[in-house]
């Protein structure tokens, strides 16, 4: 997160030394290219209870780049629509305690063991998306514009796997047999949505006519795994926070 | 609002997010973990295994009137006895009246998990080991279905009572079957079982190396050897360790000489091993006796938290507490269709303490196995051992 700030600073003040106004009118459209990074993971919206600590936690793909278009319904509001290829990902560790999952030795085949677990667990998430945001827009000042709206996001890579080591698995119920486990991989790439919807709130920020900060957060309404899984006994949600920089192309 | 306060949006959003990790939920584990009693009456501390708790009597005492008992549970676990009563401090305090019951049928009792969801049972049995409770001959007539996963259980029948000695991988292979697609828990699908093809009686000990499926895919174990001992099994250690989950042994009065049965193997042809790839090798038996001075083992061993009254796959024809062994030489395919008698001496290789046998400091340990090296996953699918009348020669 620091190095995104430091180097959204840094950009800025290259950018900074041409500043022009950015007004708008009725009928405008506009065209941004965006790029940017991005902090977030598939979270569950509070951390449940069966998970102890977490050990470590990088993000994995936080990029997005795309495009953006804005119609101009008068001098403040204005309707955006975009395309954007992002990733969605992370990597991460936890300790968990009594977490109910499923170890299977390929791809979601049907051979899977299934308990409660207890021990070290690591989560990889590696999705990429290509995202259609449609949101209103609104013109605050001169040099602000906020958006909200909702996105549909299209999954067109899914990874989601990982492998629990030192710990023991419970089998079928907490009081089954105990089973010792080393080492044990999980994959349940298959299982994750093929789509994702959610909300975009995002402001802009205009640092000349042609270069833009931008800031936005995205919340997917949706468990990002299919109805049905329950290999993880919580939903899990793509939340991110983007930060970025627009380019006017038009 | 200047690019800042974005920032500042930025990072307290995030931090909103940022949820902590909640306080730990109450354990749904339900364990005896332990069970410890003070009464000198008792040969060993109170013996915990799959869903049992056996007190072993020592060889004179009858019976026993009074003692305590003290669980140890999983954290925040209670246990109650059959009236639904919760103990104080997980301590039973066991009078003449019900040490009789635990002596005769046993007794049942109940943990319960700290959050109240989830509940094990477990049989608190006094063994009396006056006579010894392994007996020293086996027709393998006497078996019965575990309730859960459907294998055959081995056991004998002493004074009307019924004593569990023997163990195998089944437990293990319970778990297998539960995973593989279309894996059925039936008697017949396990690797040890038993067969209408006997010597005498109605039944003999079948023991089949099998495929574990799924489960070897996942953890690199392709193949279960049917087995058959004296001791108990732990699931525990089955993925990481697997030689730590044969329990072998237990105490037995007498001084064996020879260990007499009849068999018929039939070893398959392909041998592989840990990986299913071939091996240019004939698959054969196992059938041996270990008798150890169960005593000297754990006086062995200088720290008293690991000291165990058992050998295992790692230490069960090494171990210096070993007194003797009988084993059978050459465990390749027998001739004809019919039985073949076995009689294999016990190769002492240390002096015997005849005052230590008749106190039970001995135990004796029988082990079968359909392939010799199964407990390395060497062996090939279908290989196939039946046993019956095995019978230990004694003093």
């Amino acid at each position: 997160m620091r190095k995104i700030n430091k180097y959204i600073i840094a950009l800025s003040a290259v950018l900074l030394f041409i500043t022009k106004g950015n007004a708008q009118e009725a009928g405008d459209i506009s065209v941004d290219f965006i790029l940017g990074g991005k902090i977030g993971g598939a979270a569950p919206l509070s951390l449940p209870v069966e998970i102890r600590k977490i050990k470590s936690y990088n993000p994995n793909l936080p990029f997005y780049v795309g495009a953006k278009a804005n119609y101009a319904i008068d001098s403040k509001w204005g309707v955006a629509v975009g395309a954007i290829f992002e990733g969605k990902g992370m990597d991460a560790k936890a300790r968990v305690k009594g977490y109910k999952t499923t170890f299977s030795a390929v791809n979601d085949s049907e051979g899977k063991l299934r308990g409660y677990y207890t021990g070290d667990i690591t989560t990889k998430i590696h999705n990429l998306y290509i995202s259609v945001p449609v949101q209103a827009t609104y013109q605050v000042s001169e040099r602000w514009n906020v958006q909200a709206g909702p996105y549909v996001a299209f999954a067109v890579r899914k990874k989601f796997y990982g492998e629990a080591f030192d710990g023991y698995l419970r089998h079928e119920t907490p009081t089954g047999d105990k089973i010792n486990i080393d080492k044990a991989d999980y994959d349940f790439s298959n299982s994750v949505r093929n789509i994702d919807v959610g909300m975009s709130l995002g402001a802009k920020y205009a640092i000349n006519n042609k270069f833009s900060a931008l800031a936005q957060f995205d919340y997917g309404f949706n468990n990002i795994m299919k109805t049905g899984f329950e290999s993880i006994s919580f939903g899990m949600h793509n939340i991110f926070m983007n930060i970025g920089v627009g380019y006017k192309l038009k | 609002m200047k690019l800042r306060n974005l920032l500042f949006f930025c990072g307290g959003l995030l931090l909103f997010l940022s949820s902590c990790v909640k306080d730990e939920a109450p354990n749904m584990e339900a364990d005896i973990i332990k069970a410890e009693t003070e009464n000198d009456v008792f040969l060993l501390d109170p013996v915990v295994s799959g869903g049992s708790v056996i007190f072993y009597l020592k060889p004179d005492q009858e019976e026993t009137s009074e003692f305590k008992v003290k669980f140890t549970l999983t954290e925040g676990a209670q246990i109650q006895v059959e009236n639904g009563k919760v103990l104080d401090n997980d301590e039973l305090r066991v009078d003449k009246e019900l040490a009789k019951r635990m002596q005769l049928e046993g007794v049942n009792v109940e943990t319960i998990s700290q959050d109240k969801q989830y509940s094990k049972k477990y049989l608190l049995k006094i063994v009396n080991t006056k006579d010894g409770f392994v007996p020293t001959e086996y027709g393998f007539e006497e078996t019965e279905i575990d309730n859960n996963q459907k294998f055959t259980k081995f056991y004998n029948n002493v004074d009307g009572q019924k004593y569990y000695n023997w163990a195998s991988g089944n437990a293990g292979f319970g778990i297998t079957l539960s995973i593989t697609p279309g894996g059925v828990m039936e008697p017949a699908a396990y690797p040890t079982t038993i067969t209408p093809d006997a010597h005498a009686g109605k039944q003999a000990l079948f023991l089949e190396t099998k495929l574990t499926g799924m489960y070897g895919a996942m953890f690199g174990k392709p193949i279960a050897a049917g087995n058959l001992f004296i001791g108990s099994f732990d699931t525990g250690p089955v993925l990481m360790d697997p030689l730590a989950a044969t329990q072998f042994g237990l105490p037995f009065n007498k001084v064996p000489v020879t260990l007499e049965g009849y068999y018929k193997y039939r070893p398959a042809e392909n041998v592989t091993d840990k990986d299913l790839k071939p091996l240019n090798l004939k698959d054969s038996c196992d059938i041996y006796a270990v008798f150890y001075n169960r005593k000297q083992l754990m006086e062995s061993v200088s720290d008293p938290k690991k000291r165990v009254p058992y050998l295992t796959g790692h230490n069960i024809l090494t171990d210096p507490s070993i007194v003797a062994i009988a084993k059978i030489k050459d465990g390749s395919a027998t001739a004809g269709d019919g039985f073949v008698k076995f009689s294999l001496p016990f190769e002492y290789r240390a002096k015997v303490d005849m005052a230590a046998v008749a106190g039970l400091d001995y135990n004796i340990a029988i082990v079968m196995s359909s392939s010799k090296r199964g407990d390395s996953f060497v062996g090939a699918v279908g290989s196939k051992l039946i046993v019956d009348d095995l019978k230990i020669v004694t003093k």
